[in-house]
């Protein structure tokens, strides 16, 4: 029996549709960082289900020692089930495919929003994916004699191969109370907005909404 | 805080000292300083110092007063790092972003950069008293010949300090001083001094700008953004990020303190993700020496030779070669700033 109605019991895709047109601005691509000491699948599921409504094409997991990337199976099917759990009528398509051990999952959901992609990473896929791209370029006598120029940086990013064909992460929601990223794609999150969120454990829609609001609403100046 | 006007705030452009005359910070400050420091103090604080021009619009000053009055400010935070032992600071002085400011703005911010660097030689037997060691991270050579000689006569004539560093990132971006890392590592391969498989975290970090200076534990961004444009990305993994809701001119030692107990608070549970990454980071380099001397081995006919003394002896070679190289990459940026420098 529950005491305290999770506000996300009442919500359906349609009005989380009808919340994403009143944003300004929704990232392309959002991290997912928790730094707690437990996960729950059901409450993880819940964020990715709405970050699809909301029409956030691009979901990166991650947790340090990697056990969202071994539950992934799990989570997909939690996904599956909330998703049918909010839209009983409509069907929703998953195919899952794994990529040198990142594994993506291809949800298309029709009428509602693009396809969105599941990306889960761990501590590999931050700093020693860095090492790896450096290992491959440093081989290549081109980059030896080229200038540090913006081609130069391009070229490093787009031989990452964590987030490779992924644009960078413009928001970063961190679930936990430590305050330090634990090595979440370094190189990537040149430009992120970092929110903060004490735990995704019962998270209610009300706050993940909160946050995507507050990220429509900021403005970058880039240096300028 | 005392009214001046515009004309007032403009002749003190340019003559704030690094390191002015103190008042005393009171009784209230002191204690809460002492409290501060039963706990673990960060050994290195980075601040991203945001918001000088937008405080200057709010006060009605102009641009140039707003970053004027920045620049007091981190002299202001200097003495507190000083007084709680914080051993290394490193400021976000200017972003190779910013050479897209207007143009008046960039020559307003290089004049007075130059400025406060010249300011520094004049301030010499200060800088030895503290025992401060100047850094500058960044691409110096993108800056205006006239400040690279002043940043130059700067390091040159701290470097024989040890007990602090101040670290400047001047034409600086994290993602410009990562490839620019990988590249030296390119001519480290292409002249054979280095293999691909020697490249390992440690190596590319050595290999950065900041490859002398520790890794920031706590880092201080103000102005309310919550990103770190481009600073120290790889540095900052595992350090304690805090977000201030003020303008770099109006940050106070109460939003220092309370940075530092964000940092006590997360400091056990970032100690052991660290710890974390230090242990896959090992494990790593184990299997890549595993394999690389065998395969060595292997070319080179060795049946008979026992597989411990092969690995053994595969990565002393390779920690010869690597400290021969980092030797080689200091030397070569040792002799950049020499020849830059004006001084004897």
């Amino acid at each position: 029996m529950n005491f305290i109605q999770n506000p996300g019991s009442l919500i359906d895709l349609s009005s989380i549709h009808r919340d994403s047109k009143r944003m300004k601005q929704i990232p392309a691509h959002i991290g997912l960082v928790v730094v707690e000491d437990s996960i729950s699948c059901k409450d993880i599921a819940k964020v990715i289900v709405w970050s699809i409504g909301i029409g956030i094409p691009c979901v990166t997991l991650f947790d340090q020692k990697g056990w969202l990337k071994e539950m992934r199976h799990k989570i997909n099917q939690e996904v599956t089930n909330y998703y049918n759990l909010l839209l009983s009528k409509e069907k929703t398509k998953m195919v899952l495919s794994c990529r040198n051990g990142i594994a993506l999952a291809n949800i298309s959901i029709p009428g509602y929003s693009k396809p969105i992609r599941l990306n889960f990473l761990s501590n590999s896929d931050g700093r020693q994916d860095i090492v790896t791209a450096a290992q491959k370029l440093c081989s290549d006598s081109n980059f030896y004699h080229a200038t540090v120029t913006d081609q130069e940086i391009d070229r490093v990013t787009s031989t990452l191969h964590a987030t490779h064909g992924f644009p960078d992460p413009e928001l970063v929601i961190k679930f936990g109370d430590i305050d330090s990223m634990l090595g979440f794609l370094p190189w990537q999150i040149r430009l992120t907005e970092i929110t903060s969120l004490l735990s995704h454990w019962n998270l209610p829609y009300s706050l993940f909404l909160n946050v995507i609001r507050d990220y429509s609403n900021c403005q970058q100046r880039f240096g300028k | 805080m005392a009214l001046t006007t515009r004309s007032d705030r403009g002749n003190q452009e340019s003559n704030s000292a690094w390191f002015p005359e103190r008042k005393d910070p009171g009784f209230i400050q002191k204690f809460c300083c002492k409290v501060i420091k039963a706990g673990e103090i960060p050994k290195h604080v980075a601040f991203i110092m945001d918001g000088n021009r937008r405080y200057a619009l709010k006060m009605n000053y102009s641009r140039i007063i707003g970053h004027s009055m920045g620049f007091d400010k981190l002299a202001e935070t200097l003495e507190w790092c000083l007084d709680l032992g914080i051993k290394e600071v490193t400021v976000y002085a200017f972003s190779i972003e910013n050479f897209k400011r207007s143009k008046k703005e960039v020559e307003d911010l290089m004049k007075l950069a130059k400025g406060k660097f010249d300011r520094l030689l004049l301030e010499r037997d200060k800088i030895d008293k503290h025992g401060i060691c100047i850094r500058i991270f960044g691409d110096i050579s993108l800056l205006p010949p006239d400040v690279q000689v002043a940043v130059a006569n700067t390091v040159k004539i701290s470097r024989h300090n040890n007990r602090a560093f101040l670290n400047v990132c001047l034409a600086y971006t994290a993602r410009n001083e990562m490839t620019n890392a990988m590249k030296e590592l390119a001519i480290g391969v292409e002249n054979q001094m280095l293999r691909p498989s020697d490249i390992c975290e440690d190596l590319l970090e050595k290999c950065m700008y900041t490859g002398e200076a520790t890794q920031p534990d706590l880092i201080i961004r103000t102005s309310g953004e919550v990103r770190l444009s481009d600073f120290l990305l790889w540095q900052s993994a595992y350090s304690c990020l805090t977000f201030l809701d003020v303008y770099w001119p109006e940050f106070t030692i109460w939003n220092f303190l309370w940075c530092i107990i964000r940092f006590q608070l997360s400091y056990q549970k970032i100690k052991d993700g660290k710890q974390y990454n230090n242990q896959m980071k090992e494990h790593l380099q184990h299997v890549s020496d595993k394999e690389n001397a065998l395969k060595e081995a292997c070319m080179a006919g060795e049946v008979n030779t026992n597989m411990d003394d092969i690995i053994k002896r595969y990565r002393q070679e390779r920690e010869k070669r690597v400290n021969k190289f980092i030797n080689y990459l200091h030397n070569k940026r040792l002799e950049f700033v020499n020849a830059l420098s004006n001084l004897d």
